[in-house]
């Protein structure tokens, strides 16, 4: 009796385990050369429309969508749907010339009117749609014919060719519509390579080539983007052969360089992680604590550590950018610091912190506590701090708070950079005029008068010899006078299948989103 | 029996009014604001402009004091209009309707994966007379019970996906091909298994062991014994039946618990469930689909123990659900 009822329990245990059995048909088998392209990410936007994006925009929203420039492999701005433009010698007239007989993704002709209509209602849109500060300066957008767009402008604006990319959107679907318009969101219609076929939130996107793109027709039959939140669940499967490809972190490189079939592209990106001084605060009046805390951190040690390797040591906003000039001289020297703090008057007291009249160098560093990554080099370069003697009080705060503290902060672990105009790096954290008081994005208060005439003389042309002179003295300034303590570029890693043909490295922006960004000429080998 | 159900859906619609009027009142006292928040997505993360935040808030129609934001929220839901989402736009009613059928079949398999497999487990283990099997029983059990819901779902990924390449790690079909029955069940398989084993399995199992191995000697036991009934009709009638009582109570309890590791489970295994909705809302301050998915969570609950209740009603005659002056 005893035994049956026995007998009844593990049947019932392997009929479970029967039913796991029964449908074990695992993953769907790798190494489908010349089939689908199968890619796995963690974030899925919220939106696919890409003035909603900002300049980062996310795979899917990448390969729909193209804009009137797009930028190649150095970052530099070249013909996307315009064939080509004419900028006026005044700099307040820009004349884009489509290319003939181009089409949007639903057949429908794609004109100048396309033009004239998204930087319109990107402006009527106005605090909506935070992108259309970079048209503040349009006037008037005229149309002559079908393939012609004039861009009058207020006045110069030096970063217009780059904000040009922005992907290009149908004025017959969104006639009537809001730009924010979550049907347009979910089902996007662009002129660019791929076609979205299925969109299914919260699990993947389905996209097919688009015969009508004017390079000729994308090489790969199909791409899938998986949506898999869980960093462990994206490398499983792509052990498992689930997905050919995946948006990997830098700590899971090693593990992935044990997956067979798969290779790693590590990209570098523009995105870079410093610690930001908040300038109404005393302490860091003396530019020479400033300098001799540049000296004081050390950034390989940080990138090996926290970084995993994927990363690279940043001496100023535009390392990796076109117009970057000589690195600043910031290394790891404890010599150099001592030599700084002690021709700034400062004396090491009892308890080998750095002091001037009783007051060491005090002052809290916080970030989003949300946010790991920074919490760690938070963690990092404060212990390296207080050993070269600072008096550094980590501390990282939730971000709501830190949003309405932003006044308050001593320091701050702070991500910027992007990879296109520099005017869109450097003018908003560094200029007098963007102020956190004014309603700006310069949040430590930086103001410094030779910063302001180079941003001012960067943004005010678009003559590459005058702005490469400008950005060159303007990293000169910052770096007699730092604005922040720099640490580190971030690196972001995506590993695909050794059979795929044609990605090619380039800086990329924020998240390191723009790893699809010439998938039109990706193929099987 | 009607009326018992009429008398749960009042007390269902009651906790639906509180639970709406308390998340209101608690997101509103939360930290954040969803306007700063939308505009900081859309702008790479950039802090936005006080007025563009005060902008937007007022098109949201945010700046509205709370009981007036509540009551135009109570009017739409009364005619099915959950609202829209902050974030991407979408009826709120889109998104259940997407996402609560994915997560009522999770935690549908996870609740039939605990009851076979504590019944089997906790009966194998009050019926044995091998220590050693029981020992090894209460062993595990207790390894399990120790173990967070998500580290049993990363090791049921290694073991079945990973390692043996058994079953699929995530999702529901693959991408691009209908969802059949016969593509679903083993995409079911790991996160079913891993929800149920990450909550309270460990407990079911030992109330089954516990409630039948405490009646393996009652009389009523040893009479039917007695009497030469066989072992099919003891085991289930005088043993099971009665034994599953406290475990048939603990279950419509724990169901909620249930629900709720089913947000982690979903995020670990890709399930489009509404869960991970939740976990997502709640980041990005998307109020009007966080309420509501806070309001379906309710019900699940509510629904759950009042199916928990039934069954103990039929398992034990003693119980009465009717009050007793409704009869």
């Amino acid at each position: 009796m005893r035994k049956s009822a026995l007998v009844m329990g593990v049947a019932t245990a392997l009929a479970v385990a029967g039913c796991g059995g029964a449908g074990g048909s695992g993953g769907s088998g790798a190494a489908r050369s010349g089939g689908t392209f199968t890619y796995a990410i963690g974030d899925e936007p919220e939106t696919l429309n890409p003035v909603l994006q900002d300049e980062h925009i996310d795979p899917v929203t990448e390969m729909v969508f193209r804009g009137v420039t797009r930028h190649d492999a150095a970052n530099r701005v070249v013909p996307g749907l315009a064939e080509s433009w004419r900028v006026s010698p005044d700099r307040r007239t820009y004349t884009f010339t489509l290319r003939k007989g181009l089409t949007w993704q639903d057949g429908k002709p794609l004109t100048s009117a396309d033009v004239r209509f998204t930087i319109e209602e990107m402006k009527r849109a106005g605090a909506e749609v935070p992108l259309s500060r970079n048209f503040a300066s349009v006037a008037s957008v005229e149309t002559p014919d079908a393939t012609t767009a004039t861009l009058k402008l207020s006045r110069p604006f030096a970063p217009l060719l780059d904000a040009m990319s922005v992907g290009l959107l149908p004025q017959h679907v969104l006639q009537g519509r809001k730009l924010t318009d979550a049907d347009f969101g979910r089902r996007p219609v662009g002129a660019g390579p791929f076609r979205l076929t299925t969109y299914k939130p919260g699990q993947y996107a389905e996209l097919v080539p688009f015969d009508g793109y004017y390079e000729g027709r994308p090489k790969l039959p199909k791409i899938v983007v998986k949506y898999v939140p869980d960093d462990s669940a994206r490398l499983i499967q792509l052990k498992t052969g689930e997905v050919d490809a995946a948006h990997v972190q830098p700590q899971q490189v090693a593990q992935v360089g044990k997956v067979k079939r798969v290779r790693v592209e590590t990209y570098p990106t523009a995105d870079y992680r410093a610690l930001m001084l908040n300038f109404r605060k005393p302490v860091f009046a003396d530019r020479k604590v400033r300098q001799a805390m540049n000296f004081a951190v050390d950034r390989d040690a940080i990138v090996s550590s926290v970084l995993k390797g994927q990363g690279s040591p940043a001496t100023g906003p535009l390392d990796e950018s076109p117009y970057k000039s000589e690195p600043a001289p910031f290394s790891h020297d404890p010599a150099k610091v001592e030599q700084l703090m002690t021709s700034a008057g400062y004396a090491k007291d009892g308890q080998g912190l750095w002091a001037k009249d009783g007051k060491t160098v005090a002052f809290e560093l916080t970030t989003f506590a949300e946010d790991s990554a920074r919490v760690a080099i938070l963690n990092v370069s404060a212990t390296q701090l207080k050993q070269a003697g600072f008096d550094v009080r980590p501390n990282p705060r939730p971000r709501d708070w830190v949003r309405k503290h932003w006044g308050d902060l001593d320091a701050f672990v702070v991500g910027w950079g992007t990879p296109y105009d520099p005017d869109s790096s450097v003018y908003g954290p560094f200029s007098s005029s963007e102020a956190l008081a004014k309603g700006g994005s310069n949040y430590g208060s930086y103001s410094n008068p030779d910063v302001d005439r180079a941003l001012a003389r960067g943004r005010d042309t678009d003559d590459p010899a005058v702005r490469k002179a400008a950005y060159t003295d303007l990293q000169k300034a910052l770096a007699e006078d730092p604005p922040f303590v720099w640490i580190s570029y971030l690196k972001t890693d995506n590993a695909v299948p050794t059979t795929l043909k044609g990605p090619q490295q380039r800086t990329l922006g924020h998240h390191g989103y723009g790893f699809f960004w010439n998938a039109e000429k990706w193929s099987w080998s | 029996m009607v009326l018992v159900l009429r008398r749960r859906a009042v007390t269902a619609l009651a906790v639906v009014a509180a639970l709406s009027a308390l998340c209101f009142a608690l997101l509103d006292t939360a930290p954040g604001d969803p306007a700063a928040n939308i505009l900081e997505a859309r702008s790479g993360g950039r802090p936005p402009s006080a007025a563009a935040v005060a902008e937007l808030r007022h098109s949201m129609g945010l700046d509205d004091p709370l009981p007036v934001r509540y009551g135009r929220w109570v009017r739409d839901a009364m005619h099915g209009d959950f609202g829209t989402s902050y974030k991407t736009g979408r009826p709120v009613s889109e998104v259940l309707a997407d996402t609560v059928p994915w997560t009522l079949l999770l935690t549908g398999a996870a609740v039939l994966v605990s009851v076979v497999g504590a019944v089997a487990v906790g009966l194998a283990a009050a019926l044995t007379r091998r220590a050693w099997l029981r020992r090894g029983i209460e062993t595990a059990l207790f390894a399990v019970g120790g173990m967070p819901g998500f580290v049993v779902a990363l090791l049921l990924l290694w073991i079945f996906s990973a390692w043996l390449g058994w079953l699929p790690s995530g999702g529901v079909s693959q991408p691009g091909r209908p969802v059949t029955a016969g593509v679903l069940l083993p995409h079911l398989v790991l996160p079913a298994l891993a929800l149920a084993f990450g909550h309270h399995f460990g407990a079911y199992a030992r109330l089954v062991e516990t409630g039948v191995g405490r009646l393996r000697t009652a009389p009523h036991v040893d009479n039917a014994r007695a009497r030469g009934l066989p072992g099919r009709v003891v085991v289930p009638r005088h043993l099971l039946r009665p034994g599953l009582v406290p475990f048939a109570a603990r279950l419509g309890v724990g169901v909620g618990g249930l629900v709720a590791g089913a947000y982690a489970t979903e995020l670990i295994f890709s399930w489009p469930g509404v869960g991970r909705q939740a976990i997502l809302a709640a980041q990005s301050q998307d109020y009007p689909v966080l309420t509501a998915i806070v309001l379906v969570t309710g019900l699940i609950v509510v629904a759950a123990n009042l199916l928990g209740d039934l069954a103990v009603a039929w398992l034990d005659p003693r119980v009465k659900l009717e009050p007793a002056h409704a009869h």
